[in-house]
């Protein structure tokens, strides 16, 4: 389900998300990293924040080690694992899930992957009833960026089926941008 | 002392932002192209100095500039691409300033390239067209927005003005139904 691809810009900003690491070897001259310490050198134990896509290059060649991010802690999880559904996981990170599973491969002691799976199926049988039965579009607020991808193909796909039972099948649509961006450029 | 990098997460950043496309940023891209270059220089620097890991450090900063670039022109272009087959050959006039003089020239090349496969693969076919077979030849349409006198191909001229209803072939105005100047009532 979560695409990984050179192009896929969802992919790109997932690898933006912050991630704490400890610095395992003594870099000379990659000051520039950690700007806040203002040193030139990158120093053995120093702790700060880069985006993911940098400490998994770090990482790779035991510069430096990754740190389990406060949004995977177990007080977190507890708080997810007793009620999946109604918690905004959009407030933690908007690629919550696809950090998850990079992180995987980085941290010996997965953990967290598998409440995580449980807390991502919960989460999406909650979804399927609200397209399936009764849409509150307030949901989407809640949602990360690739439960609302799910939502979005779910409506699209609900609405099809229910023009498909009426035989409306044959009716040409106008394609959807297009109607949203004619209003706006009206309203100008 | 400035982050490398950032800019180009901005850069795809837009992309997301915008409900179509946001306008060509040419600066931010010229910006990072200059920041790669500079990065360049010193990737040289380091390995003169045989500080391998800095200079794979930077290598990298390098590859994530490039990569944000690259598939942001390669995301707007796919959009393009599907501009062309929902809504026929033309820009519509809301889109056009946001696209750069290059991607206008892509559009146009694209859109003849298509109509010369389509040419080949049967002369009378628009490949472009619905893949679900119409249960009927005609079909009734309101009209949206003032159009006024059109040559169709089979039905000759044509008067469409706004908010009347007409029964019209159907595969003549499928493209105005999706381009939303018509709308199919039945």
């Amino acid at each position: 389900m979560i695409k990984r691809g050179y192009w896929d810009i969802d992919d790109i900003l997932a690898d933006e998300e912050p991630i704490m690491v400890q610095v395992t070897k003594t870099i000379k001259g990659a000051g520039f990293l950690n700007p806040e310490s203002g040193e030139l050198d990158l120093n053995e134990h120093t702790r700060f924040t880069i985006p993911l896509w940098l400490a998994e290059n770090m990482a790779t060649r035991e510069l430096a080690k990754i740190e389990l991010p406060k949004i995977f802690g177990e007080s977190y999880l507890n708080i997810l694992e007793a009620d999946p559904r109604i918690i905004s996981l959009k407030d933690r990170s908007n690629y919550f899930f696809e950090v998850a599973t990079k992180l995987n491969d980085f941290l010996q002691d997965g953990k967290f992957i598998t409440p995580l799976q449980k807390v991502f199926v919960a989460r999406f049988v909650h979804l399927y009833n609200e397209i399936t039965h009764n849409s509150d579009p307030k949901i989407i607020k809640k949602l990360t960026e690739l439960e609302r991808d799910i939502y979005e193909k779910g409506m699209k796909t609900t609405r099809e089926f229910f023009d498909w039972r009426e035989r409306k099948f044959d009716i040409i649509r106008s394609a959807q941008h297009v109607v949203n961006n004619a209003k706006r450029f009206k309203l100008k | 002392m400035q982050i490398y990098a950032e800019k180009s997460k901005k850069l795809v950043r837009e992309l997301k932002t915008s409900k179509w496309l946001p306008p060509y940023n040419s600066g931010l891209i010229n910006e990072i192209s200059t920041e790669i270059t500079e990065l360049h220089g010193k990737v040289v620097e380091s390995l003169a100095s045989q500080n391998d890991n800095l200079a794979v450090l930077q290598a990298g900063c390098i590859e994530r500039n490039k990569r944000g670039v690259l598939a942001y022109l390669n995301y707007r272009a796919s959009k393009l691409e599907s501009l062309r087959v929902e809504n026929g050959p033309t820009i519509p006039p809301h889109y056009s300033h946001q696209l750069s003089s290059d991607e206008v020239d892509y559009f146009r090349k694209y859109s003849a390239l298509l109509q010369e496969y389509s040419s080949k693969v049967c002369e009378f076919v628009d490949i472009t067209a619905d893949l679900v077979p119409p249960k009927d030849l005609f079909i009734e349409v309101r009209v949206k927005e003032e159009i006024g006198d059109i040559v169709l191909p089979v039905s000759g001229q044509v008067t469409f003005k706004k908010n009347t209803a007409q029964l019209v072939r159907r595969e003549e105005v499928a493209s105005l139904v999706r381009q939303g100047v018509l709308k199919q009532t039945k």
